[in-house]
Formats: C-alpha cells, structure tokens, sequence
C-alpha cells in the first residue's frame, strides 16, 4: 500500500470521536511511524541483511551533495530526509554509493572508529573504501575522494514514514499489514471521545407536587 | 581459456570475505585492519616472496634502508651474470661524524677504514678472501658496506607487501589463511565463547600449515636433483 491509503484505511477504521471525526494526519503519521519503527527494528534484528529491501533510494535525478567542512577539514553530506535508526553502524542509511555505481565502496564506521583509523591504520593507508559515519541529520566521511566528492552520491535510506510522499509504497516487515493496523488503532485507541455532555453537573430534585 | 588471476587485490578480498561469510560491512573496517596484519606476517614469517631492489651505497659507504624493508635477505653485486654476496661483518665501524652540521666519517675514529683483508697466495692459502663486506645498524635503518662506495648495489629484503601507491596484490594461496586469521580474530570482539576462539585459532593454524608446505616444499625438480646430486652411476665396491 501507498502512504495515503494506509493514513485514509487507520482514519476509516478508528472510532468516531466526533461528528466531524477529523485526526490531523500528524497524529495518524507519528502513530504508523512509531509502530513500523518497531517493526522493522524487530525484523532487522532477526533479518538483518534483508531489512535494505524497506529502503528508498535517493540522488539518482540529483547527486547527493558532498560539502566539505574547511573548519574541521570534514567531507560531509546533509540527509536529505529521517531515517529509521537501527541498532549498528548504518543505523537507517543501509547504502551509500556513487554516481556510475562501481568501483568505489562505502563501509559503515562510528566515530570512535574515525577517530583511530586516522592514526596510519592499514584502512586509511592503503585502503580506497571511503567510510561514513552516521548523525541524526548527516554522514560523515572517511578517506573521501575529491572526485567523488565533486560528483556527489546516492543513498539507500531506511526513511521513516512522515518523511515518505504519499504516493511512496510502504513496506510492512513480512507483509504483516493486519498486525500493523491492529497495532496503530490501539496506538491511537488512547483517545477518548470529547465529552459532549456535562454529566457532573448537579441536576435539579424533582419534588412530587400535591 | 581463460582464468582467474592467482592475485587478488587485498581490498576485494576483504569484500570477498564478508560476502562468503554472509557478514555485514558493519565491521568491515575491522575486517580490513586484520586482513592487511595477516598478509604483513604472512609476508615476514611464512612466505618465500622478497623483494629485488637497487640501491644506491653513497659516498660515505652507506647504504639506507627502504621504508617497507621488515627483514635483510641479502646484499649483492652482479658479476658475470650472477649475484654475488657482501659478506657480514658483524664488527664494522658503523659509526659517523657530524662536521658542522654535515655527516661525514672521520678515519681518526675508524670510520670508514678499509678493512685490511690479507691475500696470500700458495700452499696453505684460503680458498678465496671477498672484496666487499656489510654490516647492518636496524636501528638507523642503514646497511654499512666496506669495499666499495658512490655506487649501486642490490638489496633482497622482506617487504611488509602493503603497497602505498596501489594495489596491495596478494597470492590467491594465502587468502585462506588471511580469511581464518580474520575470523580468528573476530572472535576478540564479537563475544564468541572461548570454544569457538579455540576452535578459529586451530583452523588458521591449519591453514598456515597447509600455505607453508606450498611455500617451503622442495619441489619434484629439487627433490630430483637431490638424488642424482648424491648417487653416482659408478658401481659400489
């Protein structure tokens, strides 16, 4: 399913509140969003190689750009979109390559590892990977190439769902669309109705008349 | 026909290596910092691969070691078509002197002196007196030599097989054994039991045996030779 069929099939499925029955979409996305983030959190940590198939490419029309950073002499790329944070050194940015899509690979590093390849490790000697490093809202890299850094790269990026167009298909871990449902409803179930009626109000004694 | 290349460079094994595994590139820097120790020592312990090199001797009859040089094999001079070594001379001067700043070799202190090497011809004689000697200092990375200075000479030597400028080509023969050290190793940080660390240790050791007696094995020719080297044709009284 596409990203506005799954927000109108929770809107339809969701209880009526009030005449009107109007949930922002922020609040049905961030409800998807925190479901399907466990999901796939659960299915990377039994699948760990398939989880790429849930990934959105981006910077095939445009390159991503590689900015340098003359400050801390660090080649860097902003994201483009959030990602969907996983436990290892990718976290939700599962593929990083270039244009032509050859040649040179991209390995995943954390920053502690940055740090110490630095000091004349045989990786930053006589390797030609280029390692990236992960933030909430960039990639770093490691080793960078100036023509790939002039060229710019594409990226597989685990993106996470309010960040998805709405003509973006979804991918639900194992096609577990009825747990995802069940899961967002009682996810937004915490609602309650407005209260139309003042029901604590001190209602008037009604005395028999002779 | 063809074929694969016996070499492949150390890079591709390492993404050869995660891709039989079935590992993920989470750790491939790692992987790569082990894969490159395990040629080095393969290079230093277990390999009959050297390197041939010219080497300038300077004026001061020194010669300096190249930056990959891990062990000496042997200081020649081509004569005749073939090699013919320095001989080691543990006990050469290999001091220097600085004038004003320039190194030079002051003969007051026995630098530099031409060793008296006594030649005598007759009943009783030695065999044979070479003219050119060498000691090494590992410290200064410097290889001294007596006999001859200001020309060249060439150096066999154990390289460290990592190349700087470009591909780092490694025998296809040793990538096993370059795959058991990597797992080997990561055992150290992946939380396996000690079962299994043991387990990883013995297979790199069996496959380290397996790459020497490719590497060190006379072969069928050697072997051959031997024989008819040590037997003659003449019947045995």
């Amino acid at each position: 399913m596409i990203k506005k069929e799954i927000r109108s099939l929770i809107r339809n499925l969701l209880p009526k509140i009030d005449k009107t029955n109007k949930y922002h979409d922020n609040v049905i996305d961030a409800a998807c969003e925190t479901v399907l983030n466990s999901m796939i959190a659960d299915y990377f940590n039994k699948e760990s190689q398939n989880v790429d198939q849930f990934t959105k490419r981006y910077g095939d029309d445009t390159p991503l750009t590689i900015v340098l950073d003359a400050i801390t002499d660090t080649y860097y790329t902003t994201l483009p979109v959030g990602f969907v944070p996983l436990t290892d050194k990718a976290s939700g940015i599962r593929r990083i390559f270039t244009v032509q899509s050859g040649g040179v690979m991209f390995y995943p590093m954390d920053a502690r590892e940055l740090d110490l390849a630095a000091s004349n490790s045989n990786f930053y000697l006589i390797n030609n990977k280029i390692g990236y490093v992960v933030y909430p809202t960039k990639v770093e890299y490691f080793s960078m190439d100036n023509d790939i850094a002039t060229a710019g790269v594409r990226m597989n990026i685990l993106t996470r769902f309010r960040d998805l167009l709405d003509t973006d298909t979804v991918g639900i871990p194992g096609n577990r669309t009825g747990e995802f449902t069940t899961a967002v409803l009682q996810y937004l179930g915490v609602i309650q109705p407005a209260d139309l009626t003042d029901d604590n109000k001190d209602k008037p004694v009604m005395t028999k008349q002779q | 026909m063809a074929h694969t290349n016996a070499f492949i460079n150390l890079n591709d094994l390492v993404d050869r290596f995660m891709l039989r595994k079935k590992l993920s590139t989470d750790d491939a820097v790692l992987y790569f910092e082990h894969a490159a120790e395990a040629y080095r020592r393969i290079r230093r312990q277990h390999s009959n691969e050297s390197v041939t090199a010219k080497v300038s001797i300077s004026s001061l009859g020194i010669i300096e070691m190249p930056d990959d040089m891990m062990g000496f094999i042997n200081l020649v001079l081509p004569i005749n078509g073939e090699f013919w070594s320095f001989t080691d001379r543990p006990n050469m001067v290999n001091t220097t002197t600085l004038v004003a700043g320039v190194e030079t070799r002051d003969a007051d202190q026995g630098e530099q002196v031409a060793i008296d090497q006594d030649q005598t011809t007759g009943y009783g004689a030695k065999g044979s007196v070479n003219d050119y000697s060498r000691t090494i200092d590992w410290e200064a990375r410097r290889i001294f030599v007596d006999g001859i200075k200001s020309d060249t000479a060439v150096l066999i030597y154990e390289s460290s097989g990592l190349n700087l400028d470009g591909n780092t080509l490694v025998p296809e023969d040793c990538v096993p054994v370059i795959e058991a050290y990597v797992m080997w190793q990561k055992t150290d940080f992946d939380g396996s039991s000690m079962n299994e660390k043991l387990y990883r240790k013995n297979n790199y050791e069996e496959e380290l045996r397996n790459l020497r007696i490719l590497n060190f094995m006379p072969t069928g020719d050697e072997l051959r030779d031997i024989l008819f080297g040590t037997s003659t044709q003449a019947p045995t009284r």
